[in-house]
């Protein structure tokens, strides 16, 4: 019951303009979701999730708590990975600490972004849109699917999903 | 009528799976009219990022090519997205096709960052596509599927339809993961599956990483090797980019040694060396060991797969100066040539020979070819013949005698054991093996000629103390 009661205001959030079918984008940030970003990420995982990123072998970073209920996380030996799949968008999270070598030397252009004080490199595939920066050997990406990637914003754009990713929730272990 | 072309769209939508699997390099990306379009700069980069990836979609055949610069495609040379030609060989690799989006490492700094793959055929969620390697679903969107190994490459598969997994799934290499679709969400895209290897590389980040030649790699094990395919390794005869220069009618014998790639032994009798180019075409290089004119050799032994052989053989040259290419393949002989399933093409293994003329080095005006002494000017076929000097001027094969002497006068006794005697105090001459010198003319004399000039002496002698006793 308890679970539910904090669930409700997350449910409301679902409900919000932007799902298949309507025609209007999503809102940015409510109050409500500014008031639920907090370390309350972690603690509103559910518990296979909880464990997963106990077992994750790179330090973790989670979505908002607005997202934690929506949010399934999972680890491997070399990497943790983040889906949240909310109405018309789909967010997720990889990263790994197992550097691979090029096969050849063109260099990198210089990043554009940061995210969390690291340079970051915002990237679209497809219509999906992501940010990528390291923190130590570990690679992280922050990516964003949208059910309308040609017109949603949130794809086309790049603030959101650097927003996003600025947002993302240290978990101390 | 109709039913005609019904027919022939069915053809063209289902290309056979046992047509010879072919790509471009990685790297080089389709363009459209001639080269003309602005494609982007490809990255012909040979890495296989994931090596031992299963090939995401369950069956062959598979097309990897471009959605936008291929048949259909806006940016295309028109048609349909169902063009015959969109599903056919070679693949093309179209990871840094230009797109407006950013990706590291393509030289211009922007691509496609992942690889385009038609299934079979142009039907719509007609073909499953399966986990590339054993890992965990950990993504699905609107469109797409992640899976994750546990060395943290990621494989994702744009616009999928029929998604049979879930997110948090552990699944097997191979296991249906859902069907390959124009999903994009809101807006249909074609019939394909986009396909992304997103992993930590040095120096670039968390990025598409090239997938072009992990792709390669797994296909081919898909589809297999075929029965009979060889791969060059070596060969003794110059490179046919390089000069291989003969005189007319002029032998010159190497070999050619290949690799068995193919499923099948090869063995002697049965694995030929054959012309091609036309197949078949009798060679103008064909030399009388050949096994007949468009067959120059058999493989010299057994070879397993894996194995190699040489092919060895000669090559004549032809009377006429020239240049003279000759392409050859393997034939299983009565079953296939090797190119029908495998490789190497006809137009791959080549001896190019050039014919040139003799030298003519004294300038008498007859080549090496035919001058017995093409250092001596007074020396060449029809040159005016000095008898009895030992030298053939006509080159007709034998100084002439000169008259009165007769070098096929054989008297008794004389033989190889009889030792040379001079003649006329005549020098014993070393340039002349059994043979002296005459004083009188010079000329050269063979020791069995000088036997019966010293009969004759010694007869005369006789007959002057006969004639002194009466």
């Amino acid at each position: 019951m308890r679970r539910f009661a904090l669930f409700l205001p997350l449910l409301l959030i679902a409900c919000e303009p932007g799902a298949p079918g309507a025609s209007e984008p999503p809102p940015e940030t409510t109050e409500v979701q500014q008031a639920l970003a907090s370390p309350d990420a972690f603690a509103l995982l559910d518990p296979a999730s909880q464990k997963a990123v106990a077992e994750s072998p790179v330090p973790v970073l989670l979505f908002p708590a607005e997202w934690s209920a929506d949010s399934t996380v999972m680890a491997g030996r070399g990497f943790y990975a983040v889906s949240a799949r909310r109405g018309e968008h789909t967010l997720s999270i990889h990263a790994t600490d197992i550097v691979h070598a090029p096969g050849d030397g063109i260099e990198a252009p210089p990043r554009e972004h940061q995210v969390r004080g690291k340079p970051a490199l915002v990237m679209v595939n497809d219509g999906i849109r992501s940010v990528t920066w390291e923190e130590g050997r570990t690679g992280y990406v922050v990516e964003v699917e949208c059910y309308r990637a040609l017109e949603d914003p949130r794809c086309t754009e790049e603030d959101f999903v650097l927003e996003l990713a600025e947002r993302l929730v240290e978990v101390k272990r | 009528m109709k039913r005609a072309i019904l027919t022939l769209a069915v053809l063209a939508l289902t290309a056979p799976a046992s047509a010879q699997f072919d790509y471009t390099p990685a790297g080089d990306l389709e363009r459209p009219g001639g080269g003309s379009l602005r494609v982007g700069a490809g990255r012909a980069d040979t890495r296989v990022y994931a090596p031992g990836m299963r090939f995401p979609i369950e069956n062959a055949p598979a097309y990897a090519n471009s959605q936008i610069y291929g048949h259909g495609g806006y940016m295309g040379p028109g048609g349909g997205q169902c063009n015959s030609a969109n599903y056919a060989y070679p693949w093309h690799d179209n990871y840094c096709e230009e797109r407006s989006w950013t990706m590291p490492m393509c030289a211009g700094g922007r691509g496609h960052q992942g690889q385009d793959i038609r299934p079979a055929t142009c039907v719509d969620q007609a073909h499953w596509a399966v986990a590339a390697d054993d890992g965990m679903i950990t993504n699905i969107g609107s469109y797409s599927v992640y899976l994750t190994a546990a060395d943290g490459r990621r494989y994702d598969y744009l616009h999928m339809r029929g998604v049979v997994v879930s997110v948090g799934q552990r699944v097997t290499r191979g296991q249906r993961l859902g069907r390959v679709s124009d999903n994009m969400g809101a807006t249909p895209t074609t019939i394909h599956l986009h396909y992304n290897i997103r992993m930590n590389v040095s120096g670039y980040g968390n990025v598409y990483a090239p997938t072009y030649m992990s792709l390669v790699r797994a296909y081919e094990e898909l589809v297999g090797p075929p029965d009979w395919n060889a791969a060059y390794v070596d060969q003794s005869f110059p490179l046919a980019s390089r000069p291989f220069e003969l005189s007319p009618g002029e032998d010159a014998e190497g070999y050619l040694e290949m690799r068995n790639t193919g499923a099948q032994t090869w063995r002697p009798g049965e694995v030929f060396l054959g012309t091609t180019e036309p197949r078949d075409g009798d060679s103008p290089l064909a030399h009388p060991g050949w096994i007949n004119p468009h067959r120059p050799a058999t493989i010299d032994r057994v070879v397993e797969p894996g194995g190699t052989g040489r092919f060895t053989f000669s090559l004549r040259a032809p009377s006429t100066p020239g240049d003279y290419p000759q392409f050859f393949n393997l034939v299983r002989e009565g079953v296939a040539w090797f190119s029908d399933s495998g490789l190497p093409p006809d137009d791959q293994l080549q001896v190019k020979v050039t014919v040139v003329p003799h030298p003519d080095a004294d300038g008498d005006g007859h080549h090496a070819g035919v001058d017995c002494d093409d250092d001596d000017p007074s020396v060449h076929p029809g040159a005016p013949e000095i008898c009895g000097d030992g030298i053939d001027q006509d080159c007709d094969g034998a100084d002439a005698p000169c008259p009165g002497q007769d070098a096929a006068v054989v008297l008794p006794g004389t033989d190889a054991s009889i030792p040379n005697i001079p003649v006329d105090g005549g020098a014993s001459n070393p340039d002349v093996p059994g043979g002296s010198l005459n004083g009188d003319c010079g000329c050269r004399v063979s020791a069995r000629s000088s036997r019966p000039l010293a009969l004759v002496t010694l007869l005369l002698v006789g007959l002057a103390l006969a004639l002194r006793r009466r």
